[in-house]
Protein backbone atom coordinates (compact mmCIF):
# COMPACT_ATOMS: atom_id res chain seq x y z
CA UNK A 1 0.00 0.00 0.00
CA UNK A 2 1.19 3.36 -0.82
CA UNK A 3 2.71 5.19 2.33
CA UNK A 4 0.65 8.18 3.46
CA UNK A 5 3.71 10.11 4.31
CA UNK A 6 7.19 10.20 2.68
CA UNK A 7 10.17 11.84 3.55
CA UNK A 8 13.50 11.84 1.22
CA UNK A 9 16.88 12.91 2.30
CA UNK A 10 15.43 15.98 4.66
CA UNK A 11 17.69 18.68 5.54
CA UNK A 12 16.79 21.06 7.46
CA UNK A 13 18.26 23.99 9.24
CA UNK A 14 17.42 27.49 11.37
CA UNK A 15 19.93 30.22 11.09
CA UNK A 16 22.46 28.66 9.79
CA UNK A 17 22.47 25.21 12.06
CA UNK A 18 21.57 21.75 10.75
CA UNK A 19 18.64 20.58 12.75
CA UNK A 20 17.74 17.39 10.66
CA UNK A 21 20.49 15.84 8.31
CA UNK A 22 18.86 13.77 5.76
CA UNK A 23 16.22 12.67 7.01
CA UNK A 24 14.23 9.61 4.59
CA UNK A 25 10.91 8.26 6.08
CA UNK A 26 7.87 6.24 4.80
CA UNK A 27 4.89 5.97 7.35
CA UNK A 28 1.82 3.91 6.53
CA UNK A 29 -1.68 4.82 6.60
CA UNK A 30 -4.07 4.12 9.51
CA UNK A 31 -1.29 3.53 11.81
CA UNK A 32 0.28 5.10 15.07
CA UNK A 33 3.73 6.22 14.30
CA UNK A 34 6.15 6.75 16.90
CA UNK A 35 9.16 8.53 16.66
CA UNK A 36 11.28 9.00 19.99
CA UNK A 37 14.74 10.02 20.42
CA UNK A 38 16.68 12.57 23.42
CA UNK A 39 15.91 16.31 23.55
CA UNK A 40 17.41 18.08 20.69
CA UNK A 41 17.65 15.03 18.58
CA UNK A 42 15.18 17.03 16.01
CA UNK A 43 12.12 15.21 16.47
CA UNK A 44 9.70 17.66 16.77
CA UNK A 45 11.34 19.89 14.27
CA UNK A 46 10.92 16.67 11.92
CA UNK A 47 7.02 17.04 12.75
CA UNK A 48 7.10 20.95 11.80
CA UNK A 49 8.34 20.34 9.02
CA UNK A 50 5.63 17.88 7.50
CA UNK A 51 2.68 20.68 8.02
CA UNK A 52 5.37 23.66 7.47
CA UNK A 53 4.52 25.75 10.77
CA UNK A 54 8.57 25.81 10.19
CA UNK A 55 7.99 28.16 8.08
CA UNK A 56 7.29 30.62 10.68
CA UNK A 57 10.57 30.82 12.17
CA UNK A 58 13.06 32.85 11.10
CA UNK A 59 16.51 31.71 8.83
CA UNK A 60 14.81 28.51 7.85
CA UNK A 61 16.22 26.01 5.04
CA UNK A 62 14.68 23.14 3.93
CA UNK A 63 16.09 20.43 1.38
CA UNK A 64 14.54 17.32 0.69
CA UNK A 65 11.35 15.56 -0.18
CA UNK A 66 7.90 15.76 1.94
CA UNK A 67 5.09 13.96 0.09
CA UNK A 68 2.28 13.80 2.23
CA UNK A 69 -1.04 11.74 1.19
CA UNK A 70 0.14 13.23 -1.88
CA UNK A 71 0.77 16.57 -1.65
CA UNK A 72 4.62 17.39 -2.67
CA UNK A 73 5.07 19.51 0.77
CA UNK A 74 7.88 22.43 -0.66
CA UNK A 75 7.08 22.65 -3.92
CA UNK A 76 7.05 26.02 -5.09
CA UNK A 77 3.22 25.53 -6.30
CA UNK A 78 1.81 24.03 -3.39
CA UNK A 79 -0.30 26.32 -0.81
CA UNK A 80 1.29 25.85 2.88
CA UNK A 81 -2.85 26.76 4.02
CA UNK A 82 -4.05 23.54 1.66
CA UNK A 83 -0.77 21.68 3.76
CA UNK A 84 -1.79 22.51 7.11
CA UNK A 85 -5.20 21.29 6.23
CA UNK A 86 -4.45 17.99 5.45
CA UNK A 87 -2.49 17.29 8.58
CA UNK A 88 -3.90 18.09 11.67
CA UNK A 89 -1.37 19.43 14.66
CA UNK A 90 -1.43 18.90 18.47
CA UNK A 91 1.22 20.35 20.45
CA UNK A 92 3.42 20.15 23.71
CA UNK A 93 1.33 22.43 25.56
CA UNK A 94 -2.09 22.66 25.30
CA UNK A 95 -3.04 25.15 23.40
CA UNK A 96 -6.76 25.90 22.97
CA UNK A 97 -7.51 29.67 22.21
CA UNK A 98 -7.76 30.53 25.60
CA UNK A 99 -10.70 33.52 25.21
CA UNK A 100 -12.65 31.51 23.29
CA UNK A 101 -15.55 28.89 23.85
CA UNK A 102 -15.14 24.83 24.13
CA UNK A 103 -17.65 25.38 21.22
CA UNK A 104 -15.87 27.70 19.08
CA UNK A 105 -12.06 26.59 19.71
CA UNK A 106 -13.76 22.98 17.77
CA UNK A 107 -15.57 25.06 15.03
CA UNK A 108 -12.59 27.31 14.52
CA UNK A 109 -11.30 25.57 11.71
CA UNK A 110 -14.24 24.02 9.90
CA UNK A 111 -15.35 28.03 10.21
CA UNK A 112 -12.42 29.54 8.67
CA UNK A 113 -11.66 26.77 5.81
CA UNK A 114 -15.30 27.05 5.07
CA UNK A 115 -15.93 23.22 5.21
CA UNK A 116 -19.46 23.27 6.37
CA UNK A 117 -22.33 24.68 4.76
CA UNK A 118 -24.89 25.30 8.05
CA UNK A 119 -24.67 25.60 11.73
CA UNK A 120 -26.41 22.15 11.67
CA UNK A 121 -23.63 21.02 9.84
CA UNK A 122 -21.02 22.88 12.00
CA UNK A 123 -22.87 21.38 15.43
CA UNK A 124 -22.66 17.81 13.92
CA UNK A 125 -19.23 18.39 13.15
CA UNK A 126 -18.40 19.66 16.50
CA UNK A 127 -20.55 17.06 18.21
CA UNK A 128 -18.43 14.21 16.03
CA UNK A 129 -14.91 15.37 16.88
CA UNK A 130 -15.58 15.98 20.66
CA UNK A 131 -16.84 12.54 20.88
CA UNK A 132 -13.75 11.16 18.93
CA UNK A 133 -11.61 13.00 21.90
CA UNK A 134 -13.57 11.26 24.06
CA UNK A 135 -14.75 15.23 25.67
CA UNK A 136 -18.07 14.93 24.69
CA UNK A 137 -20.24 13.83 27.92
CA UNK A 138 -18.06 16.09 29.69
CA UNK A 139 -18.33 19.49 28.15
CA UNK A 140 -21.82 18.78 26.49
CA UNK A 141 -23.64 21.03 29.01
CA UNK A 142 -21.01 24.03 28.86
CA UNK A 143 -20.23 24.01 25.19
CA UNK A 144 -20.51 27.79 26.08
CA UNK A 145 -18.16 28.29 28.66
CA UNK A 146 -14.07 28.92 27.62
CA UNK A 147 -11.58 26.75 27.28
CA UNK A 148 -9.56 27.97 29.55
CA UNK A 149 -11.99 26.64 32.07
CA UNK A 150 -11.20 22.92 31.67
CA UNK A 151 -8.36 20.74 33.59
CA UNK A 152 -5.13 20.28 31.64
CA UNK A 153 -6.03 16.65 30.46
CA UNK A 154 -9.39 18.00 29.00
CA UNK A 155 -8.01 21.15 27.24
CA UNK A 156 -5.52 18.49 25.33
CA UNK A 157 -8.28 16.20 24.32
CA UNK A 158 -10.06 19.62 23.06
CA UNK A 159 -7.12 20.46 20.97
CA UNK A 160 -7.10 17.03 19.60
CA UNK A 161 -10.99 17.05 18.90
CA UNK A 162 -10.02 20.79 17.57
CA UNK A 163 -7.37 18.92 14.96
CA UNK A 164 -10.08 16.02 14.11
CA UNK A 165 -12.62 18.66 13.36
CA UNK A 166 -10.67 19.45 10.33
CA UNK A 167 -11.17 15.56 9.06
CA UNK A 168 -7.30 15.46 8.08
CA UNK A 169 -5.85 12.90 6.95
CA UNK A 170 -2.60 13.20 8.62
CA UNK A 171 -2.53 13.70 13.30
CA UNK A 172 0.77 15.16 14.03
CA UNK A 173 1.15 14.77 18.37
CA UNK A 174 4.13 16.96 19.66
CA UNK A 175 4.87 15.23 22.93
CA UNK A 176 0.94 15.80 23.95
CA UNK A 177 0.89 14.26 27.46
CA UNK A 178 4.58 15.67 28.49
CA UNK A 179 2.76 18.19 30.66
CA UNK A 180 -0.10 15.89 32.07
CA UNK A 181 -0.19 13.71 34.86
CA UNK A 182 -0.55 9.88 34.60
CA UNK A 183 -4.39 9.58 34.59
CA UNK A 184 -4.86 12.18 32.07
CA UNK A 185 -2.25 10.54 30.21
CA UNK A 186 -3.51 7.15 30.52
CA UNK A 187 -6.53 8.70 28.52
CA UNK A 188 -4.76 10.21 25.88
CA UNK A 189 -2.82 7.16 25.18
CA UNK A 190 -6.24 5.29 24.68
CA UNK A 191 -7.38 8.02 22.80
CA UNK A 192 -3.95 7.61 20.17
CA UNK A 193 -4.95 4.02 19.74
CA UNK A 194 -8.59 4.62 19.06
CA UNK A 195 -7.95 7.49 16.61
CA UNK A 196 -5.90 5.34 14.12
CA UNK A 197 -9.52 4.34 12.62
CA UNK A 198 -9.95 7.97 11.50
CA UNK A 199 -6.32 9.26 11.11
CA UNK A 200 -2.69 8.09 10.64
CA UNK A 201 -0.85 9.52 13.76
CA UNK A 202 2.64 10.42 14.25
CA UNK A 203 3.22 10.89 17.60
CA UNK A 204 6.70 12.82 19.06
CA UNK A 205 8.10 11.22 22.38
CA UNK A 206 10.83 11.10 24.57
CA UNK A 207 9.30 8.62 26.90
CA UNK A 208 10.53 4.72 24.91
CA UNK A 209 7.63 3.21 27.19
CA UNK A 210 5.34 5.52 25.99
CA UNK A 211 6.26 4.81 22.78
CA UNK A 212 5.56 0.96 22.71
CA UNK A 213 2.36 1.14 24.60
CA UNK A 214 0.95 3.47 21.47
CA UNK A 215 2.82 2.76 18.54
CA UNK A 216 2.64 0.29 15.73
CA UNK A 217 5.69 1.83 14.30
CA UNK A 218 8.94 3.39 15.83
CA UNK A 219 11.52 5.53 14.50
CA UNK A 220 14.49 6.62 16.79
CA UNK A 221 16.45 9.72 15.97
CA UNK A 222 19.64 10.92 17.03
CA UNK A 223 21.19 14.00 16.08
CA UNK A 224 19.02 14.93 13.22
CA UNK A 225 19.12 11.41 11.54
CA UNK A 226 16.37 8.63 11.64
CA UNK A 227 18.96 6.18 13.21
CA UNK A 228 16.70 3.30 13.25
CA UNK A 229 12.72 2.70 12.53
CA UNK A 230 10.62 -0.79 12.10
CA UNK A 231 7.49 -2.15 14.31
CA UNK A 232 7.55 -1.68 17.25
CA UNK A 233 7.52 -5.15 19.07
CA UNK A 234 10.68 -5.92 16.49
CA UNK A 235 12.67 -2.44 17.74
CA UNK A 236 11.83 -3.12 21.54
CA UNK A 237 12.98 -6.53 21.17
CA UNK A 238 15.41 -7.24 18.66
CA UNK A 239 16.82 -3.75 17.86
CA UNK A 240 19.55 -3.68 15.01
CA UNK A 241 21.53 -0.62 16.34
CA UNK A 242 23.43 -0.12 19.81
CA UNK A 243 22.21 3.37 20.13
CA UNK A 244 18.80 2.02 19.84
CA UNK A 245 19.45 -0.56 22.40
CA UNK A 246 20.83 1.72 24.75
CA UNK A 247 18.16 4.54 24.24
CA UNK A 248 15.15 1.91 24.81
CA UNK A 249 16.78 0.14 27.70
CA UNK A 250 17.53 3.70 29.66
CA UNK A 251 21.19 3.14 29.41
CA UNK A 252 21.46 6.55 26.97
CA UNK A 253 24.31 9.14 27.91
CA UNK B 1 24.94 48.33 58.88
CA UNK B 2 21.55 48.35 59.44
CA UNK B 3 21.42 51.64 60.21
CA UNK B 4 22.67 53.07 56.55
CA UNK B 5 19.74 50.05 55.25
CA UNK B 6 17.06 51.49 57.02
CA UNK B 7 17.91 54.88 56.25
CA UNK B 8 18.25 54.42 52.67
CA UNK B 9 15.07 52.52 53.00
CA UNK B 10 13.34 55.64 54.37
CA UNK B 11 14.77 58.11 51.74
CA UNK B 12 13.22 55.72 49.26
CA UNK B 13 10.33 55.70 50.45
CA UNK B 14 9.98 58.92 51.15
CA UNK B 15 10.97 60.36 47.60
CA UNK B 16 8.06 57.84 46.51
CA UNK B 17 5.84 59.18 48.78
CA UNK B 18 6.62 63.02 47.51
CA UNK B 19 6.22 61.90 43.88
CA UNK B 20 3.11 60.35 44.87
CA UNK B 21 1.98 63.56 46.25
CA UNK B 22 3.07 66.01 43.59
CA UNK B 23 1.39 64.21 40.83
CA UNK B 24 -1.86 64.10 42.91
CA UNK B 25 -1.49 67.46 43.71
CA UNK B 26 -0.88 68.87 40.30
CA UNK B 27 -3.34 66.29 38.76
CA UNK B 28 -6.10 67.17 41.04
CA UNK B 29 -5.35 70.80 40.20
CA UNK B 30 -5.89 70.72 36.85
CA UNK B 31 -9.02 68.55 37.22
CA UNK B 32 -10.24 71.15 39.83
CA UNK B 33 -9.70 74.14 38.34
CA UNK B 34 -11.16 72.61 34.34
CA UNK B 35 -14.59 71.65 36.35
CA UNK B 36 -14.56 74.55 38.79
CA UNK B 37 -14.10 77.34 35.78
CA UNK B 38 -15.48 75.08 32.81
CA UNK B 39 -18.19 73.02 34.34
CA UNK B 40 -19.78 76.83 35.89
CA UNK B 41 -19.69 78.01 32.09
CA UNK B 42 -20.84 74.64 30.33
CA UNK B 43 -23.99 74.83 33.19
CA UNK B 44 -25.12 78.26 32.77
CA UNK B 45 -25.38 77.82 29.49
CA UNK B 46 -26.80 74.70 28.94
CA UNK B 47 -27.56 73.46 26.54
CA UNK B 48 -26.56 75.83 24.32
CA UNK B 49 -22.93 75.81 24.83
CA UNK B 50 -23.34 72.82 23.03
CA UNK B 51 -24.94 74.05 20.05
CA UNK B 52 -24.17 77.70 19.58
CA UNK B 53 -21.69 79.37 17.49
CA UNK B 54 -19.40 81.58 19.54
CA UNK B 55 -21.08 84.86 20.85
CA UNK B 56 -19.14 88.11 19.42
CA UNK B 57 -15.69 88.80 21.30
CA UNK B 58 -16.69 91.33 24.35
CA UNK B 59 -20.33 90.42 24.49
CA UNK B 60 -22.22 89.80 27.63
CA UNK B 61 -23.26 85.64 26.68
CA UNK B 62 -20.90 83.35 25.35
CA UNK B 63 -22.55 81.33 22.95
CA UNK B 64 -21.26 77.73 22.43
CA UNK B 65 -18.36 75.30 20.73
CA UNK B 66 -20.93 73.95 18.62
CA UNK B 67 -19.13 74.28 15.30
CA UNK B 68 -15.91 72.86 16.98
CA UNK B 69 -17.58 70.16 18.71
CA UNK B 70 -19.18 69.06 15.19
CA UNK B 71 -15.28 69.92 13.64
CA UNK B 72 -13.84 67.26 16.80
CA UNK B 73 -15.96 64.54 15.45
CA UNK B 74 -16.03 65.09 11.68
CA UNK B 75 -12.13 64.77 12.07
CA UNK B 76 -11.97 61.92 14.72
CA UNK B 77 -14.33 59.90 12.59
CA UNK B 78 -12.30 60.03 9.15
CA UNK B 79 -8.97 60.18 11.21
CA UNK B 80 -9.98 56.71 13.28
CA UNK B 81 -11.88 55.13 10.08
CA UNK B 82 -8.96 54.95 8.19
CA UNK B 83 -6.26 55.20 10.92
CA UNK B 84 -7.62 51.88 12.61
CA UNK B 85 -6.94 49.43 9.58
CA UNK B 86 -4.34 50.62 8.36
CA UNK B 87 -2.65 50.27 12.22
CA UNK B 88 -3.82 47.10 12.37
CA UNK B 89 -2.71 45.89 9.15
CA UNK B 90 0.28 47.24 9.32
CA UNK B 91 0.48 45.66 12.92
CA UNK B 92 -0.12 42.35 11.27
CA UNK B 93 2.30 42.76 8.14
CA UNK B 94 5.64 43.04 10.60
CA UNK B 95 4.57 41.06 13.55
CA UNK B 96 3.51 38.18 11.13
CA UNK B 97 6.17 38.65 8.35
CA UNK B 98 7.31 35.50 7.23
CA UNK B 99 9.71 36.07 3.59
CA UNK B 100 12.98 37.28 4.31
CA UNK B 101 12.12 40.37 2.04
CA UNK B 102 8.41 40.97 4.14
CA UNK B 103 10.39 41.07 7.28
CA UNK B 104 12.95 43.50 5.97
CA UNK B 105 10.46 45.94 4.82
CA UNK B 106 8.79 45.11 8.16
CA UNK B 107 12.13 46.42 9.93
CA UNK B 108 11.69 49.28 8.16
CA UNK B 109 7.79 49.99 8.67
CA UNK B 110 8.46 49.44 12.68
CA UNK B 111 11.53 51.66 12.89
CA UNK B 112 9.43 54.40 10.71
CA UNK B 113 6.64 54.33 12.79
CA UNK B 114 8.41 54.71 16.13
CA UNK B 115 10.57 57.73 14.50
CA UNK B 116 7.19 59.01 13.81
CA UNK B 117 6.17 58.89 17.31
CA UNK B 118 8.63 60.90 18.97
CA UNK B 119 7.87 63.86 16.02
CA UNK B 120 6.51 67.11 17.47
CA UNK B 121 3.31 67.15 16.37
CA UNK B 122 3.10 70.74 14.82
CA UNK B 123 6.18 69.48 12.74
CA UNK B 124 3.97 66.80 11.40
CA UNK B 125 1.18 69.35 10.66
CA UNK B 126 3.28 71.15 9.20
CA UNK B 127 4.92 68.48 6.89
CA UNK B 128 1.21 67.93 5.76
CA UNK B 129 0.33 71.69 4.91
CA UNK B 130 3.64 71.05 2.63
CA UNK B 131 2.11 67.92 1.28
CA UNK B 132 -0.92 69.55 0.67
CA UNK B 133 0.04 72.57 -0.88
CA UNK B 134 1.81 71.08 -2.99
CA UNK B 135 -0.41 68.75 -4.59
CA UNK B 136 -3.22 71.57 -4.66
CA UNK B 137 -2.66 72.73 -8.51
CA UNK B 138 -2.42 69.30 -9.74
CA UNK B 139 -6.01 67.54 -7.56
CA UNK B 140 -7.96 71.04 -8.23
CA UNK B 141 -7.98 70.01 -11.85
CA UNK B 142 -10.73 67.26 -10.95
CA UNK B 143 -11.16 68.40 -7.51
CA UNK B 144 -11.93 72.40 -8.27
CA UNK B 145 -12.65 72.81 -4.32
CA UNK B 146 -8.87 71.50 -2.94
CA UNK B 147 -7.06 73.78 -0.27
CA UNK B 148 -3.80 72.58 1.97
CA UNK B 149 -6.46 74.25 5.08
CA UNK B 150 -8.66 71.75 5.04
CA UNK B 151 -10.86 69.17 7.34
CA UNK B 152 -9.20 66.27 4.95
CA UNK B 153 -5.42 67.61 5.64
CA UNK B 154 -7.01 68.08 9.61
CA UNK B 155 -7.69 64.29 9.18
CA UNK B 156 -4.66 63.40 8.07
CA UNK B 157 -2.45 64.85 10.05
CA UNK B 158 -4.17 63.48 13.27
CA UNK B 159 -4.29 59.97 11.59
CA UNK B 160 -0.24 60.69 11.46
CA UNK B 161 -0.34 61.54 14.65
CA UNK B 162 -1.99 58.36 16.64
CA UNK B 163 -1.40 55.92 13.78
CA UNK B 164 2.09 54.94 15.24
CA UNK B 165 0.43 54.45 18.76
CA UNK B 166 -2.06 52.04 17.64
CA UNK B 167 0.70 50.30 15.19
CA UNK B 168 2.69 49.89 17.54
CA UNK B 169 0.93 48.44 20.92
CA UNK B 170 -0.74 46.01 18.53
CA UNK B 171 2.52 44.99 17.14
CA UNK B 172 3.71 44.96 20.65
CA UNK B 173 1.47 42.58 21.41
CA UNK B 174 1.32 40.57 18.28
CA UNK B 175 4.78 39.89 19.06
CA UNK B 176 4.20 38.83 22.89
CA UNK B 177 1.74 36.29 21.95
CA UNK B 178 3.46 32.56 22.76
CA UNK B 179 4.57 30.91 19.87
CA UNK B 180 2.43 27.94 21.04
CA UNK B 181 -0.48 30.22 20.52
CA UNK B 182 0.05 31.48 17.17
CA UNK B 183 0.94 27.62 16.06
CA UNK B 184 -2.25 26.57 16.99
CA UNK B 185 -3.17 29.47 15.07
CA UNK B 186 -1.15 28.46 11.76
CA UNK B 187 -1.96 25.01 11.96
CA UNK B 188 -5.61 25.55 11.85
CA UNK B 189 -4.93 25.55 7.96
CA UNK B 190 -5.93 29.28 7.25
CA UNK B 191 -4.66 31.78 5.52
CA UNK B 192 -1.82 34.49 7.01
CA UNK B 193 -4.97 36.80 7.03
CA UNK B 194 -7.62 34.56 8.85
CA UNK B 195 -4.69 33.43 11.08
CA UNK B 196 -3.96 37.04 11.96
CA UNK B 197 -7.75 37.43 12.76
CA UNK B 198 -7.44 34.54 14.99
CA UNK B 199 -4.41 35.91 17.13
CA UNK B 200 -6.17 39.64 17.07
CA UNK B 201 -9.23 38.02 18.64
CA UNK B 202 -6.86 36.43 20.96
CA UNK B 203 -5.30 40.37 22.32
CA UNK B 204 -8.95 41.22 22.41
CA UNK B 205 -7.95 43.55 25.42
CA UNK B 206 -4.87 45.14 23.59
CA UNK B 207 -6.42 45.82 20.52
CA UNK B 208 -9.17 47.68 22.26
CA UNK B 209 -6.55 50.03 24.66
CA UNK B 210 -4.59 50.66 21.62
CA UNK B 211 -7.73 51.42 20.03
CA UNK B 212 -8.67 53.63 22.92
CA UNK B 213 -4.90 55.81 23.16
CA UNK B 214 -5.27 56.02 19.76
CA UNK B 215 -8.69 58.05 19.77
CA UNK B 216 -7.86 59.94 22.73
CA UNK B 217 -4.74 61.28 21.35
CA UNK B 218 -6.75 62.26 18.20
CA UNK B 219 -9.71 64.04 20.59
CA UNK B 220 -6.77 65.72 22.00
CA UNK B 221 -4.27 66.96 19.79
CA UNK B 222 -3.54 70.55 18.75
CA UNK B 223 -0.60 71.29 17.62
CA UNK B 224 -1.08 69.24 14.25
CA UNK B 225 -4.12 70.77 13.51
CA UNK B 226 -2.68 74.51 13.49
CA UNK B 227 -1.40 74.38 10.13
CA UNK B 228 -4.01 71.85 8.34
CA UNK B 229 -7.84 72.03 9.74
CA UNK B 230 -6.73 75.81 10.35
CA UNK B 231 -10.41 76.41 12.96
CA UNK B 232 -13.30 78.24 12.33
CA UNK B 233 -16.08 79.34 14.42
CA UNK B 234 -19.05 78.55 11.68
CA UNK B 235 -20.76 75.13 11.41
CA UNK B 236 -19.56 74.01 7.75
CA UNK B 237 -21.71 73.39 4.82
CA UNK B 238 -22.08 69.67 4.88
CA UNK B 239 -21.97 69.38 1.11
CA UNK B 240 -19.86 67.68 -1.16
CA UNK B 241 -17.02 70.56 -0.66
CA UNK B 242 -16.90 70.25 3.22
CA UNK B 243 -13.56 67.86 3.26
CA UNK B 244 -11.94 70.88 1.55
CA UNK B 245 -12.85 73.48 4.24
CA UNK B 246 -11.55 74.55 7.11
CA UNK B 247 -13.16 73.19 10.17
CA UNK B 248 -12.81 74.36 13.82
CA UNK B 249 -11.76 71.89 16.87
CA UNK B 250 -12.22 71.71 20.63
CA UNK B 251 -8.83 71.94 20.89
CA UNK B 252 -8.22 74.53 18.87
CA UNK B 253 -10.82 76.17 20.70
CA UNK B 254 -9.41 76.20 23.89
CA UNK B 255 -6.25 77.55 22.31
CA UNK B 256 -7.66 80.52 20.60
CA UNK B 257 -10.21 81.44 22.55
CA UNK B 258 -8.17 81.05 25.64
CA UNK B 259 -5.26 83.30 23.99
CA UNK B 260 -7.86 86.32 23.60
CA UNK B 261 -8.41 88.66 26.43
CA UNK B 262 -12.12 88.82 26.36
CA UNK B 263 -13.65 87.64 29.24
CA UNK B 264 -16.63 86.16 27.70
CA UNK B 265 -13.99 84.16 25.06
CA UNK B 266 -12.12 82.85 27.93
CA UNK B 267 -14.67 81.28 29.37
CA UNK B 268 -15.24 79.52 26.41
CA UNK B 269 -12.11 77.92 26.40
CA UNK B 270 -12.53 76.90 29.51
CA UNK B 271 -16.40 75.51 28.63
CA UNK B 272 -14.36 73.88 25.63
CA UNK B 273 -11.60 72.39 28.12
CA UNK B 274 -14.55 70.95 30.29
CA UNK B 275 -15.80 69.04 27.37
CA UNK B 276 -12.89 67.62 25.52
CA UNK B 277 -11.78 66.52 29.64
CA UNK B 278 -15.48 64.91 29.58
CA UNK B 279 -14.96 63.21 26.45
CA UNK B 280 -11.17 61.86 27.15
CA UNK B 281 -13.35 60.43 31.15
CA UNK B 282 -15.95 58.99 29.08
CA UNK B 283 -13.33 57.28 26.67
CA UNK B 284 -11.90 56.14 29.77
CA UNK B 285 -14.86 54.68 31.23
CA UNK B 286 -15.97 53.09 28.58
CA UNK B 287 -12.99 51.48 27.86
CA UNK B 288 -12.44 50.63 31.50
CA UNK B 289 -16.17 48.72 30.63
CA UNK B 290 -15.16 47.02 27.55
CA UNK B 291 -11.79 45.37 29.53
CA UNK B 292 -13.42 44.39 32.46
CA UNK B 293 -12.53 41.10 33.80
CA UNK B 294 -10.00 40.51 30.52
Amino acid sequence: MEPVIHIENLWVSISGRDILKGVNLEVPRNVVFAIMGPSGSGKSTLLRALNRILDLYEGLAVRGKVVVDGIDVYNSKTDPSVVRRTIGMVFQIPNPIPNMSIYDNVALGPKINKLVRSRAELDELVKWALEKAYLWDEVKDRLNSPASKLSGGQQQRLCIARALAMKPKVLLMDEPTSNLDTVATAKIEELIVELKKEVTVLIVTHNPFQASRVSDYVAFMYDGQIIETGPTGQIFTRPRNKLTEKYITGKFG
Amino acid sequence: MRTARKLKSAAILSSLLAAFLLTVVLVGHIIATVAYRGLAVVASNFPRVFTDIPAVPGAQEVGGVGPHLLGTALLVAIAFSIGVPISLLAAVFTAESLKPWERKLGKVTRLMTHMLIEFPTIVVGLSVYGIMSALTPYVKTFVPGFKPFSLLSGAVALFLVSVPYMYAQVEDGLKSIPQHVREAAYSLGAGRFLTSYVLLKYLKSTVYAALSIGLARMISETAALFFTAFGSDVYPLLDAQVLFRPIGSLTLAVYYFGLTGYENWVDLSWAASFILFALSLALFTVSKFLLRGR
